[in-house]
Order: C-alpha cells, then sequence, then structure tokens
C-alpha cells in the first residue's frame, strides 16, 4: 500500500512529470490500432483540406439536369437532388464537422474537467453550489437560448463553437465530479496534501490525471454529438447556411432520402462515422497510454 | 474494423434499395380493407375542434364532418352544394342573401337545427371574446368588421333568422361571391346550450353535440381522432364509411411508410419528401392535380435597391422557374408569372414578365447595376424547410450566372422568421398563400393596403379602389375583368416574384373511392367509401 | 443520508426559482408570439387573444401571475390548444413518455453494463474490440438515421413490426430499440473503463487474493465501484428520456412530452413550455439526488458532509 502511494507521488513530481507524456508517447505508440486512428484522422484532415481544390466542381455548382444521379466516374459519390457532386460537398463538410467537433470537445474538456474536479474535490457547499449551477444551466430550454442568443447577435462561427461548447461541458462536469469524489479520500491524495502539495498542483497533477479514463472516454462521446447538434444549429440558422453544408447536414438531409438516393447519406455519414471510429481508437490509447496504473505494470 | 462497417452498410443497401424501388404498379400493401373505415394521415394534431377557436386545414377536415353549414363544398369542383340549406337567393345585387334551411336536420342530442343556432353562432364568432382567428371572412357580412374592433355589440352582425327556417345575411357591401364562402367552417351553426353548458370545454368526445354525417367518437391527443358515423344524420342513407381515423403525422418519410404498410389509406397533399416524389409519381395510387396555392418571394419595396421597379423585374426575369418545377422539385407544380393560381373558372390568365435574361441584363443595366457591378448583397430569408432551401439555392445561382449579383442565403426557425417578415426586417422572403375561397379575391386582398399579410410594403390606392370596385360588381364576367386588371398593376410594379404554384401531391390507395383531388385538398367524407371488391387491373384481366 | 435527502429537496426550491425566472424571461425575448400564424390573424383578434390569456399586461406583472397560480399548482392554460391546460396535458402525455423512457433505458443498461463487464475483462482480446466497435456504431449512428433504417428492414422488409404509432405492446419495439442505441453505447464504454480502473484497484486483488470465485470478485465487488460513472451518467441520460425524446416520438408518431415540447417551442406556446421546463428540471434535481445517494451507497469511501 505505502509503495504505491510512494509511486504516485513520485510519478508527480515535476521531474518525472515531464516524462509522464513521453512515456505516453512512447505508449500510444506501440498501440496500432490508436496508430491507425491517427494515420486516417491525418488523411481525412489532409483531404479535406485540399482535396476539394483538385476537384473540377465546386461544392455550390448546381446543374439541375443531371440531379440525384447514382456514383459514377464523373461523380464518384454521385450527386445531390441540385445535381451538385456529393465528393466535393462530403470534403467541404469535413471541414466544418472537424472543426466543431474539435473545437466543442475542446471547450468541454477543458471547463468540464476542471469545473467539475474543482467541485468534487472541495466538495461540501462548494460542490452543492457549482453543481446547483450545473443543474440551472441544464434545464434552461436550449432550443430558446439559441434562438434569443440568434435574435440579439449577429451569426459567426465563433457564436456556433460558444453555443456547442457551452453545453456540451455539463455532463462532462458531472462525470469528473463523481470520479474525483470517490478519489479525492485515497491515501495517495491524503499524502500528497500530509507532504504539503498546494492544492491546485493536487488537483490538476493527482486527481485529474486519476480521472482521464472516464474522461477520454466520454470525451470522444462528445465528439459525434457536436457534429449532430450541429445540424440541429443549421436548422435554427445558426451553423453553416446553404449552399455551405457539414457532414451532420448532410446526413439530416440525406435521411429523407435513405429509401430513394441512398448515396446521399451513405458517404457523408460513412465518412463520419470513419472519422469517429479513428477519434476513437484514438481515444482509447490515449487512455491507456495516460493511465497511471497502466504505467506501473 | 471499417471493413466489418462496410459490410453492414452493403448488406443494409442490399436489404434496401429493393425493398423501397420495386417495380408494381402500386406503392405497398393493396389489399383492399374489408370494412368501410378510412384511416387519414392529417398532418397535425388539431389545435381545437371548435370552429371559432382554430383557423389549420387538419381542423378543417374533421370539423367539417362533424358540423354541417348552410352548404357543403362539391367533392370534386368545390362549388357550395345545398347541405343545411336547402335553397338560397341573392336579394339586392347580392347584398343581402336568404337562406330556406331543411327541417329534417337534427342535433346529436336530438334537438332540431334552426336559423336561430347560425345566428347566435356567426355572433359568437365575430364577438371579440371569442378571438375567432377567421374572423376575417365574416367581415363581409354587415358590421363584421366594426363588432370585431369593438365598436358594436355582436347582435349587431348583419344576421337574423326570420323564422326557425329562414334565414337572412346581409353583407356589408355587395357581395356576389359570398356564397363561395359558406362551406367554410367559421360559419357553421353550433349548439348554444352545450358550448354555453361545457364552455372550452364542449368540443370534446364527451360532451361534444354536433349536427354532421359523423360523430366525434376519440380524441387522443397527438395520437388520433376518431370519427363514427352519425345515423341520424339527415343524409345518412348516402354516408357509407363507418369509420374515419384521423392521426396528426407530421413526419412525411413516416407518412410514406405507414401508406406501404397498408396503416394509412390516404397522405394529405404535402405530406410526401420531397426525394420520393419522383419514383412514386410513376405509381398508380399516386395522386396529383391542380391547388390553390402560390410559391413567391415577396420584395422589401422600401430597400435600395428593392425599391427600384427595375431591379425588381430583372430578379423575377432572371429566374428560370421552368427548370425549378419539372426538374428540382418535379411534382408538377407550374411556373407562376402572376398571384392567382389558375383553376378558376372564369378568370382569365394574367401574364407577368417571364424568363427573359437578355432583359433581365438590360433592366439590371438600366438601373445602374450593368453585369451586378455595384450591386449591394441581398438576403432571401426563408423558414427551415428543405424544399426553400433547394429553390432558394438554385435561384441564388441563377441570379449569379445572369445577373452577376450575389445573394446570401439564410433560413430561420419558423416564429424567428414569421416575426422578421413582419417587421419587414428582410430584402428577400419567401411566402405562399393558399386561397380560403374559390375567387381571386382571396389572393389579391392580399395587398389591399391594411391587410397584415401584405409583407412588402407596397400601398397602392388605386390597386385598393379598383379592387373595391370588383368586388361590388354582380356581373360574372364584368367582374372577373375587372380583377384581372388590378392584378396586372400588382405584377406590373413587380410587388412579389412569382415562383411557382402548387400542385397537388398525395398517396391514395386504390380501394378509397369518392375522394378527389380538389384545388383545397378538401374531401367531404360523405362522398367517401372503400371498395371492398377492389383488385388490380392485372388480376381482373386474367379472369 | 436523511439529512442529505432533506438538505437537497431544500436546496431544490431556490433552484427551481431561478431556472423558473429565467425560463420565463428567456422565452420572452424569442422572436415570435403564440398567435403568430401562416395567415395573419387580425390585429383585433390577437389583441382579443392577449387579453383572454393575460398576455396584454406588463411583463413583470404576468410574472407576477405566473409565480402566483404556480404556487396554486396552476401551471397554467395552452395558448395552442384552447381550452387545454399545461397541467392536463402533462398528466395525459406523461405515462407515454414514461413507459418508453424506462424500457429503452432499462434495456439499455442491462444490455450496456453486461457488455462493458464482458469487454473489461477481456480487455483488449477481439470480443473486447468487436463490442467496442459496435458500442462505437451506436454512438455514431444518430437515432434520426437508426430510426428509419430500423424500420425499413424490420417493418418494411421483414413485415415482423408496425413502421410508427402507438397503443400496443408491438409499437413499443422499434422506438426502444433506437432509443437505446446511444445509450447502450455510452453505458458500455463508461462500465468498461470503470471496470477497468477498478479491476486493477488493491482490494480487488486482495479479494482474489483471499480466492474468491470470479463472478463473486467481479459482480459483488468490482461492478460495486466500477459502475459509477455509469451512475452519474443515467441521472441527466434518465431525464432526457423520461421528459420525452423529440425525434424518436416524431419518427414514429408516438404521443409524448416532446413532441408536446417542440410544438410548444415552434408555436411559443409560453405557458406549455414554462410548465415542461419546470417538470424536467424537477426531474432533474431528484434523478441527480437519487444518484449520489445511489453512489454514496455503493462506494462507502465518499462521504457527504
Amino acid at each position: 500500500m505505502s509503495q504505491q502511494v510512494n509511486t504516485r507521488v513520485e510519478d508527480t513530481s515535476p521531474v518525472v512529470g515531464s516524462s509522464l507524456w513521453q512515456d505516453a508517447w512512447q505508449r500510444l505508440k506501440k498501440n496500432k490500432l490508436a496508430m491507425l486512428g491517427v494515420v486516417i484522422l491525418l488523411i481525412i484532415i489532409l483531404v479535406s483540406t485540399f482535396g476539394p481544390l483538385l476537384s473540377s466542381y465546386s461544392y455550390d455548382q448546381i446543374n439541375l439536369d443531371r440531379n440525384s444521379e447514382p456514383p459514377s466516374w464523373e461523380h464518384w459519390f454521385g450527386t445531390d437532388q441540385l445535381g451538385r457532386d456529393i465528393l466535393v460537398r462530403t470534403l467541404v463538410g469535413g471541414r466544418i464537422s472537424l472543426m466543431v467537433g474539435i473545437i466543442a470537445t475542446a471547450v468541454s474538456f477543458v471547463i468540464g474537467v476542471t469545473y467539475g474536479a474543482i467541485s468534487g474535490y472541495f466538495g461540501g457547499y462548494i460542490d452543492e453550489l457549482m453543481m446547483r449551477i450545473v443543474d440551472i444551466i441544464y434545464s434552461l430550454p436550449y432550443l430558446f437560448l439559441v434562438i434569443v442568443l440568434l435574435a440579439f447577435f449577429t451569426k459567426s462561427i465563433f457564436m456556433l463553437f460558444f453555443i456547442l461548447g457551452g453545453v456540451s461541458w455539463l455532463t462532462m462536469a458531472r462525470i469528473v465530479r463523481g470520479q474525483v469524489l470517490s478519489i479525492k479520500n485515497q491515501e495517495f491524495i491524503e499524502a500528497a496534501r500530509a507532504v504539503g502539495v498546494e492544492t491546485p498542483m493536487i488537483i490538476f497533477r493527482h486527481v485529474i490525471p486519476n480521472t482521464l479514463g472516464p474522461v477520454i472516454v466520454y470525451t470522444t462521446l462528445t465528439i459525434p454529438s457536436a457534429m449532430l447538434s450541429e445540424a440541429f444549429l443549421s436548422f435554427l440558422g445558426l451553423g453553416v447556411q446553404p449552399p455551405l453544408a457539414s457532414w451532420g447536414t448532410m446526413v439530416n438531409d440525406g435521411v429523407e432520402a435513405i429509401a430513394v438516393y441512398p448515396w446521399q447519406l451513405i458517404f457523408p455519414g460513412l465518412l463520419m462515422a470513419v472519422t469517429l471510429f479513428s477519434l476513437n481508437f484514438l481515444g482509447d490509447g490515449l487512455r491507456d497510454a495516460l493511465d497511471p496504473q497502466m504505467r506501473k505494470d | 474494423m471499417h471493413k466489418i462497417k462496410t459490410a453492414i452498410v452493403c448488406v443494409l443497401i442490399a436489404i434496401i434499395v429493393p425493398a423501397c424501388i420495386s417495380a408494381s404498379a402500386y406503392f405497398g400493401k393493396i389489399t383492399p380493407r374489408q370494412e368501410q373505415i378510412l384511416h387519414y394521415s392529417n398532418a397535425a394534431e388539431p389545435r381545437s375542434l371548435d370552429p371559432h377557436k382554430t383557423s389549420g386545414i387538419p381542423e378543417g377536415n374533421i370539423i367539417m364532418s362533424l358540423i354541417d353549414r348552410l352548404t357543403d363544398y362539391d367533392a370534386k369542383t368545390l362549388e357550395p352544394r345545398p347541405a343545411i340549406a336547402e335553397r338560397w337567393e341573392a336579394v339586392d345585387k347580392a347584398k343581402k342573401w336568404i337562406f330556406y334551411l331543411r327541417k329534417n336536420v337534427f342535433w346529436t342530442n336530438k334537438r332540431p337545427v334552426t336559423a336561430h343556432d347560425f345566428v347566435w353562432a356567426w355572433q359568437r364568432g365575430i364577438d371579440p371574446k371569442t378571438a375567432t382567428p377567421y374572423a376575417g371572412l365574416l367581415y363581409y357580412v354587415k358590421n363584421g368588421e366594426a363588432i370585431s374592433q369593438g365598436k358594436m355589440a355582436p347582435t349587431e352582425l348583419g344576421i337574423k333568422a326570420i323564422d326557425d327556417y329562414t334565414l337572412e345575411v346581409e353583407m356589408e357591401r355587395p357581395t356576389a361571391f359570398f356564397i363561395k364562402m359558406t362551406p367554410h367552417f367559421v360559419f357553421s351553426p353550433l349548439p348554444r346550450e352545450t358550448v354555453e353548458k361545457y364552455g372550452d370545454k364542449w368540443a370534446t368526445p364527451e360532451n361534444i353535440v354536433s349536427c354532421g354525417a359523423f360523430k366525434l367518437a376519440e380524441h387522443k391527443p397527438y395520437d388520433k381522432v376518431l370519427l363514427v358515423k352519425n345515423p341520424d344524420y339527415w343524409d345518412a342513407a348516402n354516408v357509407k364509411l363507418d369509420k374515419a381515423y384521423f392521426y396528426p403525422i407530421d413526419d412525411n418519410p413516416t407518412n410514406v411508410n405507414l401508406y406501404k404498410a397498408g396503416e394509412l389509406d390516404v397522405i394529405q397533399s404535402g405530406g410526401i419528401p420531397l426525394s420520393f416524389i419522383k419514383t412514386l409519381r410513376k405509381k398508380k395510387d399516386y395522386v396529383g392535380g391542380a391547388f390553390f396555392t402560390t410559391c413567391y418571394y415577396s420584395l422589401n419595396i422600401k430597400r435600395k435597391p428593392l425599391d427600384d421597379v427595375r431591379v425588381r423585374r430583372a430578379l423575377n426575369m432572371a429566374i428560370d422557374k421552368a427548370s425549378i418545377t419539372d426538374k428540382l422539385i418535379a411534382k408538377g407544380d407550374l411556373p407562376a408569372t402572376s398571384l392567382v393560381p389558375p383553376g378558376l373558372s372564369g378568370y382569365p390568365k394574367v401574364n407577368g414578365d417571364s424568363y427573359n435574361t437578355q432583359q433581365a441584363k438590360k433592366l439590371m443595366a438600366e438601373a445602374g447595376f450593368p453585369d451586378g457591378k455595384g450591386f449591394p448583397t441581398i438576403t432571401i430569408y426563408f423558414n427551415t424547410l428543405e424544399a426553400n432551401r433547394q429553390i432558394a439555392e438554385a435561384i441564388q445561382r441563377m441570379w449569379k450566372e445572369t445577373l452577376g449579383i450575389s445573394a446570401e442565403l439564410q433560413n430561420e426557425e419558423w416564429q424567428t422568421f414569421t416575426a422578421r417578415r413582419e417587421r419587414r426586417e428582410f430584402d428577400i422572403a419567401r411566402e405562399s398563400w393558399t386561397g380560403d375561397y374559390l375567387d381571386p379575391d382571396t389572393f389579391l386582398n392580399l395587398f389591399a393596403n391594411d391587410n397584415p399579410n401584405n409583407h412588402s410594403g407596397w400601398i397602392n390606392e388605386e390597386y385598393k379602389n379598383l379592387l373595391q370596385e370588383a368586388n361590388q360588381e354582380p356581373d360574372e364576367v364584368k367582374r372577373n375583368e375587372m380583377l384581372a386588371k388590378v392584378e396586372k398593376i400588382l405584377l406590373d410594379e413587380a410587388v412579389i416574384i412569382p415562383i411557382y404554384f402548387y400542385a397537388l401531391s398525395y398517396m391514395q390507395k386504390p380501394y378509397v373511392d369518392g375522394w378527389y383531388p380538389n384545388l383545397f385538398d378538401i374531401h367531404p367524407l360523405k362522398s367517401v367509401s372503400i371498395n371492398t371488391n377492389w383488385q388490380p387491373e392485372d388480376n381482373l384481366s386474367k379472369k | 443520508m436523511l439529512k442529505l435527502i432533506i438538505r437537497r429537496l431544500l436546496g431544490m426550491i431556490p433552484v427551481l426559482f431561478i431556472i423558473i425566472t429565467l425560463t420565463f424571461f428567456l422565452i420572452r425575448l424569442a422572436p415570435g408570439n403564440p398567435f403568430a400564424n401562416d395567415k395573419a390573424f387580425p390585429e383585433e383578434v390577437i389583441q382579443a387573444l392577449n387579453k383572454q390569456y393575460g398576455l396584454d399586461k406588463p411583463l413583470h406583472i404576468q410574472y407576477f401571475n405566473y409565480i402566483t397560480e404556480l404556487a396554486k399548482g396552476n401551471l397554467g392554460p395552452s395558448t395552442r390548444y384552447a381550452g387545454k391546460t399545461v397541467n392536463e396535458m402533462i398528466a395525459e402525455h406523461l405515462p407515454t413518455s414514461l413507459a418508453l423512457g424506462l424500457i429503452a433505458y432499462g434495456f439499455a443498461l442491462i444490455l450496456g453494463v453486461s457488455i462493458g463487464i464482458i469487454s473489461s475483462l477481456r480487455q483488449n482480446s477481439s470480443l473486447d474490440y468487436l463490442s467496442m466497435a459496435i458500442a462505437m456504431f451506436g454512438i455514431s449512428i444518430p437515432s434520426f438515421v437508426l430510426g428509419p433504417l430500423l424500420v425499413i428492414v424490420f417493418s418494411l422488409t421483414l413485415f415482423w413490426l408496425p413502421p410508427a404509432r402507438w397503443g400496443e405492446p408491438k409499437h413499443l419495439i422499434l422506438p426502444a430499440l433506437t432509443l437505446s442505441a446511444i445509450y447502450i453505447a455510452y453505458i458500455a464504454r463508461l462500465t468498461r473503463s470503470g471496470m477497468l480502473e477498478v479491476l486493477r484497484a488493491d482490494y480487488i486483488r486482495t479479494a482474489r487474493a483471499k480466492g474468491l470465485t470470479e463472478s463473486v470478485v467481479v459482480l459483488r465487488h468490482a461492478l460495486r465501484g466500477g459502475i459509477i460513472p455509469v451512475v452519474s451518467f443515467t441521472g441527466p441520460a434518465l431525464t432526457f428520456l423520461l421528459a420525452g425524446t423529440i425525434v424518436v416520438e416524431k419518427i414514429f408518431v408516438i404521443p409524448g412530452l416532446g413532441r408536446i415540447f417542440i410544438e410548444a417551442a415552434n408555436s411559443r406556446d409560453y405557458f406549455v413550455v414554462m410548465g415542461l421546463t419546470l417538470f424536467v428540471s424537477i426531474l432533474l434535481v431528484i434523478m441527480n439526488l437519487l444518484v449520489d445517494i445511489v453512489i454514496g451507497l455503493l462506494d462507502p469511501r465518499i462521504s457527504y458532509k
């Protein structure tokens, strides 16, 4: 028991701390699935960024004579109901969806983890107050929040991120808090306290790293919901505006045509799914790589 | 892992595609029901079954089966047919109307329906305390508008019972087309004792007293409304259906699924997803036809550069409407150059500007924007709907290619959009209008001065005066000519960009009889029946 | 424990009060009004309607009136459905959402936890990867895609189940399946990671060292701690399921609270939106209280002082 406490305290001392990330990277590199995820993600990012430049079609080029055509040599992914090339539209849409996924997740990660950790660590009235604030934000009708913000502020991509990030951290905060509650009284935390480590240091160096398992898992779950929320927000007039599209809006529109023009759903949907899978493998790899207990083995 | 997923997707495609696009002449199950029961997809949950508390088509479909009016719509032509009123006559150039009522019409509480029921009901309808959404139609009756504004008592309304079975209606002005409005549910009679006893809750299955071909048997909100045949109805011998179910389904793909599975017999017009139209149009149970709705863009003529009629005309002429209706929507809609939809007997076709890119460019140059140079970015606003978006995207592109101007598109949630339109905070806003009665006036009065549905900011005294003059003209032919002139003023000023006239678009099982396509998509259940012996044609030919 | 419950329930009151107040003014700030219509009603009709529902008074008076009525348990009238009260509407539609939500979540809980446990016990085996891939599948396919897919397969191709509607047990299966998919996925992943943490803890090693059978170790000892993230997740998740699910109710034409809410929001049916928001808030607070109690029972190390 005491042995373990020692390891933990050492683990998080500054010197060893810097090697924590190096260690993690070393371990991550060995995880084939995680690396496959990284490679696929890089390919998708590259293709979304530069792919549209290579195509002879543009995302908004309408050709009503050739609407809803199945995949062919000219249009690899087929055309949509306005005769636009789905391949180009999917790639361009990927830029938006990837950005949305990454930023919403980052916000949820930073705010949610910090907030949850503080709440859980201090407990008592602070915890009570902080969690009630989460409850309140949770309970406000999100739809109206968006409608009102749209009515009073000009639409912009920042507002989209603000709104997406603004709610995605709530569940994260709850999960982290739950985790922290269960570990904060464990011996290694008390030992750190006993040797006089400052509170912020305890939280960020000792508490949070031990909640990373569920956090990373939940993060990989946040990304798809952020991408789909973006489609919902486009519906309200925020998010991408036509003729631009995102994966979320393309999937949304494609569902209606699922039985008639399945390619309008399948290609953007597939690309989105592959991205989510890759992110997920990466997430699992990261989780394992960062797991303090795994390191010990 | 990706292979697994791809495999799953492939399997799914293999299942889905043949399942959905089958070669059959009909779509889905076509074995006739063996009972006289109709299952209808009715778009939305009725807001109320009280004729004075609602304005929607879903409610109207139910109310009209529950409560007979003076007249009823002809199932095919929508012309008024005798219902409670056996016959009627217009007096004094249609300043007054006399209705002679049948003596064999009874409320479900066994009391006879009399002229007094109409008097009380219409007075209630115009009473500002009732706040009837469709009060506007009662404004044609004498003192209607003044009563609604609280300037007179409801008893001052121009309606009186000469005796129990003779009703006299006095109009505000001579109104020859009043009779065409009378089948509308806002002109229903009401059972005073029941309404007064139960107040807001009188139109529930437990309390309601009605006098129509059907009775209200069940109403489960957001689930279904069940009507059953009224055995005491005056014309019960001609009513064939025993039961009719109305389902509030607002999801179009669900409509199609339920129809395919044979759980719906008819889908209301507009209830089919856009993407299905091209496939379903080839089926024998698809029904098209003319509909009384115009889709148009309102131009905010108070804003530059839309205050210039040349710009407005150029924008209109640069849109290839035929390619939108034929290639994009492809459900048989007609490209529009005017406001009033075709299909009104006797009303001449009024022609506005048609598609002409050369002329459009020329007008734009004259207005000071050659090849779009110096033209500000304008925004097209529309409420979020896939069809609205696709049309806007197509128009955006056409303007760019023909006129060299850039338009932005902004979709909005419906309320936000409606509020914006009301405040006239737009350059261009999407609109559609469905007529309330079979007369050009139901469209043309949109642009008479104080109509709250005129969002363009365009006010024209000549237009208003000519319209009022035409409406008082008793001679049908003369009146139509005058109305056509009124419409021409609107089109010459290019206040709106008419885009297309809606087509009906619905599915109807081949074993449903007596359900005809018409301009309102209104279908009196009285004439509907199930042909339990129906068989597909190829079966018949084999025998 | 009793003290905790009482304190939390008392603490609920100010929270609910803040939620009501914020929501009240928030929804009034939104553009639109309850009597907006495709065909605009005449001006005098709108005025009469506003008067009828007390919406013509200054906003702070309306707020005061609302709170006063609320204190009597009256959630107000619906402006969309003439003659209906919000109390009636919740009473009418809650049982539907309750039935659907509980069945879907119960199913998700059983399946998700089982998958999660199996995965964690066989970490990095192909079984683990397969389960997690299926879980990921559940997460990446949103319900508005999964629902129609299930309908196409089970209703329109195999003809086993009705494509939509409500009332009989057979109507329940496809919507419950659609709803539970994402929760199965979430729960499986959360269980797996929670179990992985716990399985390496010392007390589990001790339990194993004592010679307890694997199933006892896993189900009695490890699961207690490993399931905590799932329990935390259950609070908000179950709340949202019970409050009605907009997409699934729409696709399957189910008369639940989700459709009521979206319809009310679209038509600015102020009192209905308020009533449902309040209902969800109370549900959420109660759920979270239950969650904390369950976590306390599962994990004696957590103290609530």
